[in-house]
């Protein structure tokens, strides 16, 4: 599980501490939700434009350590708790994003099923799902979604996030 | 008569009269000295038992002389009485219509019409051949005679007096039914064919007639198909009676669904068949009835209970081995689902730290930040191993439990002080201050209750926002007394509490209220079991709590709301457990 190339590279930016997640056992992330996000942000400090996006996961320590992770790597971040929670929110137009990452197995609504119902409200989001459960690698590919079988190195969410976003070919 | 052959006489025949009948009876008898053969009708055997000379004499022949004295006559209903005493000094055979009598002995044979009669004629010869003739008749007799013994028993069991009788008068049927039901002195057996035939017998008083029964000792085993509202009916039935009624539930019967069956001490059976099962009323519902003390009616009855008995009671084991089956399927299930997905969770933060810090930690504070996550991080992989084995215990098939008298209020205390030591800067306000309520409530469970208490109190704090009220963690709770039929009005028998027994189990109420984010209604069903369905994203908390509550005290769980109807004023987590008396 060590990286095979190092992450610091990867890093497109810098940027100020995230917002913590709150601890809620409802899964609700009304505080989190910047209302009607740009999906293009700048950086203020290199003034480069952030990549904006969604990470969905209802384990909040684990979306804590990825909101470390994904600031480093220079990308603007918009939490969730639940499928249905982010589904809602795209589908309201109060967010943009234009990549989702997403845990597969969550209380409500799976990732699948999330997915499936934001790419039926807008194609062009790219999504990534992540799941210690490799056996839903087969649901997940063909229907057109990115899959990262957990636990994965930095360096293969930073590929899967250029993959998503069309960055790398 | 004389014998009238030239030759010195071998013996003599003689025709008796009056009085000389019983007197040369009785010498007859005095005179056995090697064997008594007596064979007698029944009048006469009920005359015998009642004159004690000849009594006497026979007793005397046996016990005295020790001879073997054998006794043929018909037994019938009314002679069993004296059937039993004449057992006790001869051996004693039934023969079917046995007319007049006569004795036989080594070396006389005596005839006669009846014992004590002036009218009466007799013949007594010593005369070898006439003796050995009646000796060779009464042989013959006695080979095809039925030993007394079974013949008794025969007629006890009505075997040969049976009867059976189709009655078509509903009053008269519904008169005959109680009467019967009132009659039971060891087991009743009842089927009945349809829900509607179990509640008007219920009307008619019969149920109360057998709980009654029961109550003095009578085994009474009820076979019937329920609805739901039979099934809600026979709970409350059971929980309200101190005395114990089998019941247990069957599809239609295969016969076809009309006709009750009353079988009574293994030997009077009682068919009712119903004409219209719409009727309320008894004597309207019911067509004809078929009254039987035959015993192979009676018996072809009792079969088909006793097949339905126990092919319900197989089913009910093979449903209990299932359960056994899933259950240990899901435990394994469940440690699966810990492995490939809690686990590999934390291992998903822990790379990520760790790669963080080696390549991309900024300053000593990032380091320090992450090896605190990380700290945490081992700290709640740690937790869930220690979770999962406990539940494994509990759940563990064959599993030992051994239930003992608990106190709730000192497991509540010792709870506090595990959770708020656990959780350094927030206090748990408890209200009332006091757990007074809970106060010498004493329950049936186990040292693992406090296992319940830490892991709902756990939850409240960890969903009460720490940064109000100085972290403070305001808790309500409760402690009041309940009982079975009190949980069966709340529905709560869904989570799988079966009534135990058919007295009403007294419970003691625990609530315990939380101000924290609460639980939306469509997650309420599902916060318990993640053991019973391996939920997604669910803890393991709430699943042991459910383990111990229902599975291993044989007590209830249910989560509300703290404020009716609004969720997110907080949780109510209520819990039910068996009194100790």
């Amino acid at each position: 599980m060590t990286p095979a190339v190092s992450v610091r590279n990867l890093a497109g930016s810098k940027s100020g501490p995230q917002r913590a997640a709150s601890p809620d056992r409802t899964g609700r992330t009304e505080a989190h939700i910047i209302e009607g996000q740009s999906p293009l942000k700048r950086d203020r400090d290199s003034g480069a434009i952030k990549r904006s996006l969604a990470l969905v996961d209802d384990d909040r320590d684990l979306v804590a350590t990825y909101l470390m992770v994904l600031d480093l790597l220079g990308y603007e971040v918009i939490p969730a708790f639940d499928g249905d929670e982010i589904v809602e929110e795209v589908r309201s137009g109060k967010i943009h994003p234009e990549v989702i990452i997403m845990d597969y197995r969550m209380p409500k609504m799976d990732g699948l099923a999330a997915a499936r119902a934001i790419r039926a409200h807008n194609p062009k989001i790219n999504i990534i799902i992540a799941s210690a459960d490799d056996s839903i690698e087969g649901s997940v590919q063909p229907a057109g979604f990115i899959f990262l079988q957990k636990p994965f190195t930095i360096a293969k969410l930073s590929e899967a996030i250029k993959k998503a976003l069309n960055l790398d070919g | 008569m004389r014998g009238e052959n030239q030759n010195p006489p071998l013996g003599t025949t003689t025709v008796l009269r009056g009085k000389h009948t019983s007197t040369t009876r009785m010498q007859t008898l005095a005179r056995a000295l090697q064997r008594l053969d007596i064979c007698e009708q029944a009048t006469g055997t009920l005359e015998l038992v009642t004159l004690d000379s000849v009594k006497n004499m026979i007793a005397d022949a046996a016990k005295g002389r020790s001879i073997r004295v054998r006794f043929i006559t018909e037994i019938n209903a009314e002679d069993i009485l004296a059937c039993e005493e004449l057992m006790n000094i001869a051996e004693v055979r039934h023969l079917d219509g046995v007319k007049g009598g006569f004795v036989v002995t080594e070396g006389e044979y005596f005839a006669s019409t009846m014992f004590e009669d002036s009218s009466a004629q007799a013949i007594h010869s010593d005369v070898k051949p006439i003796v050995e003739h009646q000796q060779y008749l009464f042989e013959t007799l006695w080979g095809i005679a039925v030993p007394a013994k079974e013949r008794l028993q025969e007629l006890r069991e009505g075997t040969l007096h049976s009867r059976i009788e189709v009655i078509h008068n509903p009053t008269e049927i519904q008169r005959m039914f109680l009467e019967l039901v009132g009659s039971a002195r060891t087991e009743v057996l009842f089927l009945f064919p349809t829900p509607n035939a179990f509640r008007r017998e219920e009307t008619l008083g019969v149920i109360d007639t057998l709980e009654a029964k029961a109550a003095s000792g009578v085994r009474i085993r009820v076979l019937l198909p329920a609805d739901e509202r039979l099934e809600r009916r026979i709970r409350e039935r059971r929980s309200g009676s101190m005395t114990h009624i089998d019941y247990r539930t069957i599809q239609r019967p295969m016969v076809h669904g009309t006709v009750t069956i009353l079988i009574v001490d293994g030997q009077i059976s009682f068919v009712l068949e119903q004409k219209n099962d719409a009727q309320e009323i008894f004597v309207q519902a019911i067509g004809l009835a078929t009254y039987s003390s035959s015993k192979s009616n009676v018996l072809s009855n009792v079969l088909f209970f006793e097949t339905l008995w126990h092919e319900r009671e197989l089913r009910e084991k093979e449903a209990a081995a299932r359960i056994e089956v899933e259950k240990t399927h899901r435990r394994s299930q469940l440690l699966q689902d810990i492995l490939t997905h809690d686990m590999r969770n934390y291992l998903q933060s822990l790379l990520f730290d760790v790669e963080g810090i080696r390549d991309l930690a900024r300053d000593e504070n990032f380091v320090r930040k992450r090896a605190v996550a990380m700290l945490k991080t081992l700290e709640r992989s740690n937790t869930l191993i220690e979770r999962a084995r406990k539940l494994d215990k509990i759940v563990a098939p064959g599993h030992f439990v051994n239930l003992l008298q608990t106190d709730v209020g000192e497991s509540l205390d010792r709870s506090l002080s595990l959770v708020e030591s656990a959780n350094p800067g927030r206090k748990i306000v408890i209200s009332p201050p006091t757990i007074a309520s809970a106060s010498g409530a004493l329950a049936m469970a186990d040292e693992l209750l406090d296992e319940v208490f830490v892991n709902v109190l756990a939850n409240a704090v960890k969903y009460t926002d720490a940064s109000t009220e100085d972290g403070k963690v305001p808790i309500e709770v409760a402690v009041k007394s309940s009982d079975e039929r009190r949980l069966a009005e709340e529905g709560l028998v869904q989570f799988g509490m079966p009534y135990q027994g058919s007295e009403r189990t007294k419970y003691w109420q625990i609530s315990i209220a939380d101000h924290g984010t609460g639980i939306p209604d469509e997650m309420k069903g599902t916060v318990f079991r993640r053991y019973l369905e391996t939920a997604k994203g669910i803890g393991l908390g709430l699943s042991i709590v459910h383990a111990l509550v229902v599975d291993r005290y044989g007590g209830a769980l249910r989560i509300t709301d703290r404020v009716k109807g609004d969720y997110k004023q907080g949780a109510k987590v209520e819990i039910w457990l068996k009194r100790s008396s």
